[in-house]
């Protein structure tokens, strides 16, 4: 009777188990298949209560809400030692990391232990707009990425894993002198889920066997620069600071002409505009340059800025993919400036209004000392796409009062130890680069054709280098925009150039050292010198509006021992 | 009459329930298991483990991202309702871009500038493509700018004349036309357009542009088709591809499918 009742009893478990189960699955199937069948027509359902922000953000954004965050100083996992065996990453160092040499046998000047850091591209959310949450993608998963603070004569080498699902990046440290393998070069890829290994020198090209301090960086930065895909990640958030510090720049600081953390705050402006689901409006087939209607400072929208009365410095940095920024002061006060780019001028320069094609960066010391309690920054600039302002470089369209973007609450007493730099303060000695240095003239001309971008009547080619300037030599280089309507502003990699004239004309105050970016207005005809030294490419110079660097306004140059030459085969790649 | 009795016994009836419960336990928890490389939570991202290579695991699927919730760049398309070169209607989005990735020109049988050339290029991009996609992952679409001129007959004989076959094994490719101003919608929402108007009358200068995506993957770009040809093909399949086999991996050389086809054209 025993054995017949757990017999029977493993009988009825059994069944039971077979029908809940069978009827569980049944259902399970019912539901995947009605699910299956709805999906899509529920999601365009859904995606139709989404408002895109095409024509302006849809959603409720408050200003001068949210206080101005300064991005975290990126740490380094170790300084002097290896932390990480070199061979390991997919896509390898630099071969400059093992000689210390550039080419010709051009010692690379190092002053310091190396410095190693580990950075990591992936998704994430960002608070920008209060309470709505954006997906992004950061290094480091954050919105705008860590600041590297480095010394001049530091080689640093950050060792940078994609774990994007599926973009192959690249990425630039913008006014960096650095080797081709870790420039950024649109298809020397890290693909997704590999790393590679940048080397940054840290270093400044040498002239007459000395290190030619004039050409010392300051305020760089780092972002995205995959071929295509440059124009989407930018607005997604792979951007950063990048700050070298010399003896010299130390010594203004510590002479108390320049202010010194925490007065001294990188500010990135980016213009957005967001889907009413909170996620970056962002449209790849917008060929012309996107826009957005939110002003976005250091990831916060419209952020207040508390400061005490008496000198800050300000590192502005335009991120925007296409629009054009000129700041100015809602008191008219002028800004002190400091540098424009990478570069310090020689003097402090006082600019009444700061203008910005994006990529450029003007640093800057605004006096509060007699401020009201609240002074604003604008954008007095008028742009209504991707073409670029209204009007011409010299003759620009503008509002003012402009569009408020960012307020300053100024408070407490005056700093009786504010940082001592006026207009005219000397700062980096400069020589400018003299006319005759120069061996060879090329002209460039950046035109629109068939819907995409040219320079010379061609389309950006990745194997072919459009000017191999001979190593050590110094060229005269004519850009030309010759469309109407459009604005170009035209980036070289690896070394800054001086503008000589802009239309025939003196270049506009701050433009009047070393710059890495040309604005080029309409019609518009720079002349230029530059140096190439130190490395050999390729490299790239391309228009910075984002949209139209993806859609091919790209020429690589590249420097080698045996030009000047044009149109070579590539003889040096990284993949 | 036995069973009957069986069944009234109390023992039995509690077993029965612990198996069920046991059963529908078990269930649950191994249907509560992630699936591998594919999210159904709402707005979160699949979390990447940390020691994938793209190139050590060639078919890393691309196709986790964007989420059901996310929007995409299609949701912008025009909805139009297309005839194609046979005459049959299609649904824009629906029946030819949705959940696969497209390559989208816009030309008319008249044009002798930009078109033709456009076109041979397309011809021998779709030949390497269709190596490494499967027939029903991808479609070519070209519409035509000239609407008034360009009926559905008209459109299979330029097919003909311009010896584009359709091959059932091979990727669709589809001659289309539609009502003007929906075309023109859609040119625009595609951005395939001059800010310029004066430009943008110009029919030729829309011709030589190749606007391409992936539904799946949410990606798209467009690039002028007369760039170099290599270039070219490797974007598509960078933007296009629904695993890193696709987007980066190497052409496969013994598909005999694609060499009958490569061989027959």
């Amino acid at each position: 009777m025993r054995k017949m009742l757990s017999r029977r009893s493993l009988i009825a478990t059994g069944a039971g188990a077979a029908i809940s189960l069978g009827g569980l699955a049944a259902a399970g199937r019912k539901r995947k298949r009605a699910k299956g069948n709805g999906k899509k027509k529920n999601r365009r359902q859904r995606n139709r209560d989404i408002q895109f922000g095409d024509e302006g953000t849809p959603l409720a954004v408050g200003r001068f809400v949210q206080p101005l965050p300064v991005p975290p100083t990126k740490k380094p996992v170790s300084v002097g030692s290896t932390p990480f065996d070199l061979n390991a990453s997919e896509h390898g160092i630099a071969p400059e990391y093992f000689t210390r040499r550039g080419q010709d046998n051009v010692p690379l000047p190092v002053h310091f232990p190396d410095k190693f850091y580990q950075l990591e591209i992936r998704q994430g959310f960002a608070e920008i707009i209060p309470g709505v949450q954006t997906p992004i993608v950061g290094y480091d998963g954050l919105y705008p990425g860590p600041t590297f603070k480095t010394r001049l004569g530091e080689p640093t080498i950050v060792r940078t894993q994609n774990r994007h699902p599926h973009f192959p990046l690249s990425t630039h440290l913008h006014g960096g002198h650095t080797p081709a393998h870790s420039d950024g070069f649109p298809n020397f890829y890290i693909l997704p889920g590999n790393t590679r290994d940048y080397f940054y020198p840290n270093c400044v090209p040498l002239r007459d066997g000395a290190e030619d301090f004039s050409t010392s960086p300051s305020t760089l930065w780092y972002h995205d620069h995959a071929m295509d895909i440059a124009a989407e990640t930018n607005i997604l958030g792979l951007s950063g600071f990048y700050l070298v510090y010399d003896q010299l720049e130390l010594d203004l600081i510590a002479r108390n002409v320049l202010p010194q953390e925490p007065l001294d705050i990188p500010v990135v402006i980016q213009d957005r505009s967001f889907n009413s689901d909170g996620s970056f409006f962002f449209d790849p087939l917008d060929h012309n340059g996107s826009l957005g209607d939110i002003y976005v400072l250091n990831g916060k929208a419209f952020p207040t800025c508390k400061v005490r009365r008496g000198k800050y410095r300000f590192r502005f940095l335009n991120g925007c993919n296409a629009r054009h920024l000129e700041l100015r002061l809602s008191t008219s006060q002028p800004f002190i400036g400091v540098g424009t780019d990478g570069h310090m001028y020689d003097r402090a320069t006082l600019r009444d209004t700061l203008l910005m094609s994006p990529a450029k960066r003007a640093d800057v010391v605004i006096d509060f000392s007699d401020a009201p309690d609240e002074v604003y920054l604008e954008n007095i600039l008028i742009q209504e796409d991707g073409r670029g302002p209204k009007g011409k470089l010299f003759d620009r369209d503008v509002e003012v009062p402009g569009e408020k973007i960012m307020k300053f609450v100024v408070e407490g007493r005056e700093n009786r130890r504010s940082a001592t730099i006026e207009g005219g303060t000397p700062l980096r000695p400069f020589t400018p680069i003299n006319p005759s240095e120069a061996t060879v003239t090329r002209q460039f001309d950046f035109e629109r054709r068939k819907g995409a971008w040219q320079i010379n009547h061609q389309f950006f080619n990745e194997n072919v280098a459009n000017a191999c300037p001979r190593l050590g030599s110094t060229e005269k280089w004519v850009l030309k925009n010759g469309s109407g309507g459009w604005w170009h502003p035209i980036h070289i990699h690896l070394e800054s150039h001086q503008i000589q004239s802009i239309d025939g004309r003196r270049p506009l105050v701050g433009e009047r050292c070393l710059v890495d970016t040309t604005m080029l207005g309409p019609n518009s005809e720079a002349e230029i010198l530059i140096r190439f030294r130190t490395f050999e490419g390729p490299f790239v110079f391309h228009c910075h509006t984002l949209e139209h660097e993806d859609m091919r306004m790209m020429f690589v140059v590249d420097p080698r021992r045996d030009g000047p030459l044009k149109n070579q085969k590539l003889d040096r790649t990284f993949f | 009459m036995e069973t009957r009795l069986l069944l009234r016994k109390k023992s039995l009836w509690v077993t029965f329930v612990c198996g069920a419960a046991l059963a529908l336990g078990m269930l649950i928890w191994i249907t509560r298991q992630p699936s591998q490389g594919h999210s159904d939570a709402g707005g979160d991202y699949p979390e990447q483990s940390g020691d994938y290579h793209a190139l050590k695991n060639p078919r890393m699927s691309f196709v986790t991202y964007p989420t059901e919730m996310n929007t995409r760049v299609s949701d912008r398309f025009e909805e139009i309702i297309l005839m194609d070169q046979d005459g049959d209607s299609r649904a824009f989005y629906r029946d030819l871009v949705a959940d696969r990735s497209t390559c989208i020109v816009f030309f008319y049988t008249r044009c002798t500038g930009s078109c033709p050339t456009t076109l041979q290029t397309i011809k021998q991009l779709k030949k390497h493509l269709d190596l490494i996609f499967q027939e029903d992952e991808l479609k070519f679409i070209a519409l035509t700018l000239e609407p008034e001129v360009d009926t559905p007959e008209q459109l299979r004989q330029y097919m003909q004349d311009s010896g584009i076959v359709d091959d059932p094994e091979l990727s669709e490719w589809i001659f289309a036309t539609a009502d003007f101003e929906a075309l023109e919608r859609l040119r625009f929402s595609l951005g395939v357009y001059d800010l310029d108007p004066e430009i943008d009358a110009d029919k030729t200068e829309h011709a030589s542009l190749l606007t391409f995506g992936n539904d799946r993957t949410d990606r798209w770009a467009a690039l002028p088709a007369d760039m170099d040809f290599q270039q070219l093909l490797s974007a598509m399949r960078k933007v296009m591809g629904n695993d890193s086999r696709q987007a980066f991996g190497d052409f496969p050389k013994n598909k005999v499918r694609s060499e009958v086809a490569l061989s027959s054209k």
